[in-house]
C-alpha cells in the first residue's frame, strides 16, 4: 500500500463524495450536563435501583434492577417482597443476558426467502403493521373471522389476545401453556373445588406432603420451592410417586417408582384404603363433601393388591406410604401438580382422584392443606376496550362446527384446543384456518408432533410472530415483530393473592433497545389499523393508574413504597360454616354430576394407557432449574451452566444393551423419527421401562447461536398424542424410544412384566 | 476530505434507507476503491432490496446467528454481549470530545456511530484524541469484526466497504499519514 496514494483522491471521487448526503454528520451533540457517571465504584455499587417484576419464568418474582450509566448491571430480588425477598433464581439473575443478547430481535422483519428458509429484510414498523393488518382483514373477508388464530403465552400477550378477540374468531387465545400443560389439572380442581387451586397448597405448614410426578426443585418457582423446603425443614414427611428418582424423590421419606400411566389406580386404591380403615376426616366429608357414598361404592374393588400389580409397586410400601400421609391429616399437602397433560385420556380423572383424596384428609382451607386465594380487586381501565370488543363481536356467528366441538367443557376456557387448530389449518376441516399470530410461544418446542405443526404452517396464507428472540417459529414467519423484553416495558398490574398477597408492577428498567417496542404500543398501533377503538389510553401509565386507583394506589405511591404493597391474607376457612364453594353443590364434589351428564365418569375410574411396545422405553421429560422450557436456552450464563439435557436410562438396561454413562446415542421413536445426538446418564434412579429427558433442548433455530443443535429435543420425539375428552388438552407421554449407537439399533429389553390389564402400544409400521 | 470519507463509510455501515446506486454510494465506493488501489470486486450491481437483505443477514439477525455483530461490546469483553466494556470505552471518548450521539435505535458503539465520531474528530482537528480512539479502541475490535464479516462472504459492496474501512483506519492511525489530501 502506497501511503501517498491513499491520500490522493481523483477528482471524480471527490466530486462523488461531495455530492453525497451525509446524514450521519449530525448525530453528535454536546454532552448534556446531567451525564451522570458512577465510575470508580465497582460492580453495582452506586447504581440506581428500579423495582420491577421478573419474567424469566412465569412465577413473576418482584425484583430490583440496578442501573449504572443507563445500563442494567445487576438484578436482585425486591427486599420488600414477602415471597422471595432479596432472592432471585439463576434465571432471574440472568435476565441481563437476555436484554443484551446480540441474537435478540432488533427490528421488524419481513420474510424474503421461502417460508422456513430464514431470509429476511429489515423493514419499518409502518410497513410491518400495515402488512399484518392487511392480511388479517383479507383473511377475515375471504374465509370469515374464525380463519384467524392466535397462539399466545406470557404477560405481554394480553393485548394481542384482545385484538384477536375483536376480530370475532373463536380461536383468539390458544395457549399451549394450557392445552399442553395445565388444562387437565385446572379442569379437575375447578370441578371438585370450584376454583383454580393451581399451586395453592400450604406446604410450609404441612405435616405430610404427597407428590405425583413432581418437578419441584427442578422446576424452580422460587417462593413455592421455599415453602416446600420450609415444610421439610419443619419435619414434614414426604412421599413421592414417580418413575424417576427426581429431585423431590431425593428428599422424600418414601419414593414409589410407579409404572408410568397407572397413578390413578394407586390413588383409587388409597382412597379405598383410607375409607376402609377409617383414615379419613369424617367430619369434613360429612359437612363439606358431596357424593361420599357413591365414591365409597365406586372404589370398593380397588384393592391394594390390584393396584400393586398394575402399578408395579409392593403392597407394604404402598400401605406404609398412605398411612404416613393419612396420619398427618388434615395437614396434608397433596400437591395438585402443574404440568398435567400426560396421556390425554385419563388426565383430568387422575387429578380429580388427587383432589378427592385431599378432601378425604380434610386438607382444605386449613394450614398445611389447600388454601384459598385472597382476592385483590383492581379497577377496570375502560381504555383497554374490553367492553368495546364485547360490542364488536356481539353479532359474530359461531362457526357451524366449532373447533371446541367434541370437548364437553372446552367452552368454559378461552380459545380452542391447539390440536384442533393445527389440524384445521392442515386439512381445512371443519373450516379453514389461514392466518396465525404467535406471541411468546415456541410452537415447535411445545406442541405435540412438531412435524404436523410445520405442515400446517405451510398451508397458511400468513403467519406473524412477536418475539424477543428468534426461536423456531420466527423461521417460519412472514413478518416478525421485535418485542421489548420484560426489562424494557410495562405490563399489567401484578397481584398475587396467595399466602402473602401483594401488588406490584412491571416497569421498564431501561429504554427498549433498537426498535423493539412494548406490547401496548404494538397492540395499539395494530388495533388502529384494523379500525378497532381499543387501547385509547395514551400510554401504559394511564391505564395502570386507573387500575390501581381502586385500591387507593398509583404508580407513584407504589414506587414510594418500594415497588410493592402487601395485604393481609385470608387463606383458611372456618370449617364450622359451609365452605360455599363455586361448585354446582357449593360443596366439594367427590361425585361430579356435570360429568355424568356428558357421559364422562362422575367418579374417576382407572383406564390403562398402552405400555411401551417390545424393544422400546417410554419417554418422559421434565425440567432443569437453570432453564424455563426452551425460552432460556440461548442465555449465555444459563447455557454455560446447563448446555444440554442428558437422557436418563436405567443402569441394568444400560448393562444389557451395552451403553455407558456419558456415551452419546440417538433416539428413534415409535414412528421412526430420530433425535439429535444425546448424552446418556446411566442411573438406578429410573425404571427400566422408562427414559427421561429434560425438556427444551435441541433447538432447531439456527438463529439462536448459543443453543442451536445442543442436546436433543424431547418435543421432536413426541409425535403420538391423544386429546383429553374434557377440554382437548393433548397428552405427551405416549411416545416410546429405542436407542441407536454407532448406527446400530438397540432394543430395550423388558425387565418388568406387564399385567394383562395393560395393553401394549401397537406399532403402526414394523421397524 | 478525510472526514467526508469517514462519514461516507459510516453511512454505508448503517441500514440502507436508500437505494445505494441512486444515492451515489456505489459510485463513490468504486471511486475510492480505485483511488486507494484496493483490489476489489465490482460492487455496483447491488440493488436496494439486495442491500437490505444482505445488511440484515450480516448485521441484524440471521440464520446461524449474525456473523458480524457491528458493536464494539461484542468484541471488547469476554461476555460477547451488548452494552458492555466496548460501549463504556466509546462513550468515554465521545465525552472527552464533549459530545454524545443522539439516542437512536442503535447502541453508541455501533460501527457506523464510531466512524461518524472519527469523521467528527477529523473535522474538528482533534488529532490526539483521534489517535487514542483508534489505537486503544476502534482498531482493537475492528480487525476481529472484519475477519468475521469476510468469513460470511458478504456481497462485494460490503466487502469493499469493509476493506476500505480497514485501510482507511490503519492509515489514519499512523501519524505521518496526516498530510493534506491532494487532489490530482
Ligand atoms: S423463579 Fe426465578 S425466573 Fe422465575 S420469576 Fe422468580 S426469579 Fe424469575
Amino acid at each position: 500500500m502506497n501511503r501517498r496514494r491513499f491520500l490522493k483522491l481523483s477528482a471524480a471521487t471527490c466530486a462523488a463524495l461531495a455530492s453525497l448526503e451525509l446524514e450521519n454528520k449530525g448525530i453528535f451533540r454536546p454532552v448534556a450536563s446531567d451525564a451522570a457517571t458512577c465510575k470508580g465504584l465497582p460492580g453495582s455499587l452506586g447504581a440506581k435501583e428500579v423495582t420491577s417484576v421478573c419474567e424469566m419464568c412465569f412465577w413473576r418474582c418482584p425484583i430490583v434492577a440496578k442501573i449504572k450509566d443507563n445500563k442494567l448491571v445487576k438484578i436482585e430480588g425486591n427486599p420488600k417482597s414477602p415471597t422471595n425477598g432479596h432472592r432471585v433464581c439463576a434465571r432471574g439473575n440472568s435476565g441481563i443476558q437476555l436484554l443484551y443478547d446480540p441474537d435478540r430481535m432488533k427490528y421488524p422483519m419481513k420474510r424474503v426467502g421461502a417460508r422456513g428458509e430464514g431470509k429476511w429484510a429489515r423493514i419499518t414498523w409502518d410497513e410491518a403493521l400495515d402488512e399484518i393488518a392487511h392480511n388479517m382483514k383479507e383473511v377475515k373477508k375471504k374465509y370469515g373471522p374464525h380463519a384467524l388464530a392466535m397462539f399466545d403465552h406470557g404477560a405481554s400477550a394480553e393485548f394481542y389476545r384482545e385484538i384477536f378477540r375483536a376480530t370475532g374468531t373463536e380461536n383468539f387465545s390458544n395457549e399451549p401453556a394450557f392445552f399442553q400443560c395445565l388444562g387437565p389439572v385446572s379442569m379437575a380442581y375447578l370441578t371438585t373445588y370450584g376454583y383454580q387451586v393451581s399451586e395453592r397448597v400450604d406446604m410450609a405448614n404441612a405435616k405430610a406432603m404427597l407428590f405425583f410426578g413432581s418437578h419441584l426443585g427442578e422446576n424452580v418457582h422460587l417462593s413455592h420451592v421455599r415453602e416446600y423446603m420450609k415444610g421439610l425443614l419443619r419435619g414434614a414427611k414426604l412421599v413421592v410417586v414417580d418413575p424417576r428418582f427426581s429431585a423431590a424423590a431425593g428428599k422424600a421419606d418414601m419414593w414409589l417408582p410407579i409404572r408410568p400411566g397407572t397413578d390413578t389406580a394407586l390413588i383409587l386404591a388409597w382412597i379405598n384404603y383410607v375409607i376402609q380403615h377409617d383414615l379419613y376426616d369424617k367430619e369434613f366429608v360429612h359437612k363439606h363433601c358431596k357424593g361420599f357414598e357413591q365414591l365409597r361404592k365406586s372404589v370398593r374393588d380397588c384393592t391394594m393388591d390390584w393396584a400393586a400389580r398394575i402399578c408395579d409397586l409392593n403392597v407394604d410400601d404402598m400401605t406404609k406410604a398412605i398411612k404416613m400421609v393419612a396420619e398427618a391429616r388434615p395437614r396434608v399437602s397433596l400437591h395438585p401438580g402443574r404440568h398435567a397433560a400426560w396421556y390425554g385420556k385419563g388426565d383430568v380423572q387422575r387429578h380429580r382422584a388427587m383432589g378427592i383424596l385431599t378432601a378425604l384428609f380434610g386438607s382444605v382451607g386449613v394450614p398445611g392443606g389447600l388454601y384459598f386465594p385472597t382476592p385483590i380487586h383492581l379497577g377496570e381501565a375502560d381504555c383497554l376496550g374490553e367492553d368495546e370488543v364485547d360490542d364488536l363481536i356481539e353479532d359474530v356467528k359461531p362457526p357451524e362446527t366449532s373447533l371446541k366441538d367434541g370437548y364437553a367443557f372446552a367452552d368454559i376456557f378461552p380459545g380452542s384446543p391447539t390440536d384442533a387448530i393445527i389440524k384445521a389449518t392442515k386439512t381445512g376441516k371443519p373450516y379453514p384456518v389461514k392466518l396465525w399470530g404467535v406471541c411468546g410461544v415456541n410452537l415447535l418446542q411445545t406442541i405435540s408432533n412438531p412435524y404436523q405443526t410445520m405442515d400446517a404452517i405451510k398451508k397458511l396464507d400468513f403467519i406473524f410472530t412477536i418475539e424477543v428472540l428468534p426461536t423456531e417459529p420466527a423461521i417460519w414467519a412472514d413478518i416478525i415483530l421485535p418485542e421489548a423484553t420484560y426489562l424494557e416495558r410495562y405490563d399489567a398490574v401484578h397481584k398475587k393473592g396467595n399466602l402473602y398477597p401483594y401488588v406490584t408492577v412491571r416497569q421498564p428498567v431501561v429504554d427498549p433497545m433498537f426498535e423493539s417496542k412494548p406490547p401496548y404500543w404494538i397492540a395499539r398501533n395494530l388495533a388502529k389499523r384494523l379500525g378497532y377503538n381499543l387501547f385509547t389510553c395514551k400510554d401504559e401509565r394511564e391505564f395502570l393508574n386507573e387500575q390501581l386507583e381502586e385500591i387507593d394506589l398509583s404508580l407513584d405511591k407504589l414506587s414510594k413504597a418500594g415497588g410493592i404493597v402487601t395485604f393481609k391474607a385470608n387463606p383458611y376457612k372456618d370449617l364450622n360454616k359451609p365452605l360455599g364453594l363455586n361448585t354446582d353443590s357449593g360443596k366439594v364434589e367427590l361425585y361430579a354430576e356435570s360429568y355424568d351428564d356428558e357421559d364422562l365418569d362422575p367418579i374417576p375410574r382407572f383406564e390403562p394407557v398402552p405400555a411401551p411396545p417390545k424393544g422400546y422405553a417410554r419417554l418422559v421429560y421434565g425440567r432443569v432449574p437453570m432453564h424455563t422450557f426452551s425460552r432460556t436456552m440461548n442465555n449465555l450464563w444459563l447455557s454455560n451452566e446447563c448446555p444440554e439435557g442428558k437422557l436418563w436410562i436405567n443402569d441394568e438396561i444400560a448393562t444389557r444393551i451395552g451403553v455407558k454413562d456419558g456415551e452419546t446415542v440417538i433416539m428413534e421413536n415409535q414412528a421412526g423419527y430420530r433425535s439429535n445426538p444425546v448424552t446418556l446418564f446411566v442411573t438406578a434412579g429410573i425404571r427400566p421401562d422408562t427414559v427421561y429427558l429434560p425438556h427444551g433442548f435441541g433447538s432447531r433455530s439456527p438463529l439462536l447461536t448459543k443453543t442451536y443443535g445442543k442436546g436433543a429435543s424431547d418435543q421432536f420425539m413426541i409425535t403420538n398424542y391423544r386429546q383429553d375428552p374434557f377440554m382437548g388438552a393433548s397428552g405427551h407421554r405416549s411416545n416410546f424410544v429405542c436407542l441407536i449407537k454407532d448406527g446400530k439399533k438397540l432394543s430395550i429389553p423388558e425387565l418388568r412384566p406387564l399385567p394383562p390389564e395393560i395393553p401394549r402400544f401397537k406399532m403402526r409400521k414394523a421397524s | 476530505m478525510h472526514s467526508k470519507i469517514s462519514y461516507f463509510l459510516s453511512r454505508i455501515f448503517s441500514y440502507p434507507e436508500q437505494d445505494p446506486v441512486r444515492a451515489g454510494l456505489t459510485q463513490a465506493l468504486a471511486g475510492l476503491a480505485a483511488d486507494m488501489d484496493l483490489d476489489a470486486a465490482p460492487s455496483t450491481d447491488i440493488t436496494w432490496d439486495l442491500a437490505r437483505v444482505e445488511y440484515t443477514r450480516l448485521f441484524v439477525n440471521a440464520v446461524g446467528g449474525v456473523p458480524a455483530p457491528p458493536y464494539a461490546s461484542v468484541y471488547r469483553s469476554g461476555a460477547r454481549i451488548l452494552m458492555q466494556q466496548g460501549l463504556d470505552e466509546a462513550i468515554g471518548y465521545y465525552r472527552q470530545a464533549g459530545v454524545e450521539p443522539d439516542s437512536g435505535p442503535e447502541p453508541a458503539d455501533h460501527i457506523s456511530v464510531e466512524l461518524a465520531f472519527v469523521a467528527r474528530l477529523l473535522e474538528t482537528g482533534n488529532r490526539k484524541l483521534l489517535k487514542d480512539f483508534l489505537r486503544d479502541h476502534l482498531l482493537k475490535w475492528y480487525p476481529v469484526f472484519f475477519e468475521r464479516l469476510l468469513a460470511a462472504q458478504p456481497h462485494p459492496y460490503y466487502e469493499t466497504a469493509a476493506r476500505l474501512t480497514r485501510l482507511f483506519l490503519q492509515n489514519l492511525c499512523q501519524e505521518d499519514s496526516y498530510e493534506q489530501t491532494t487532489v490530482s
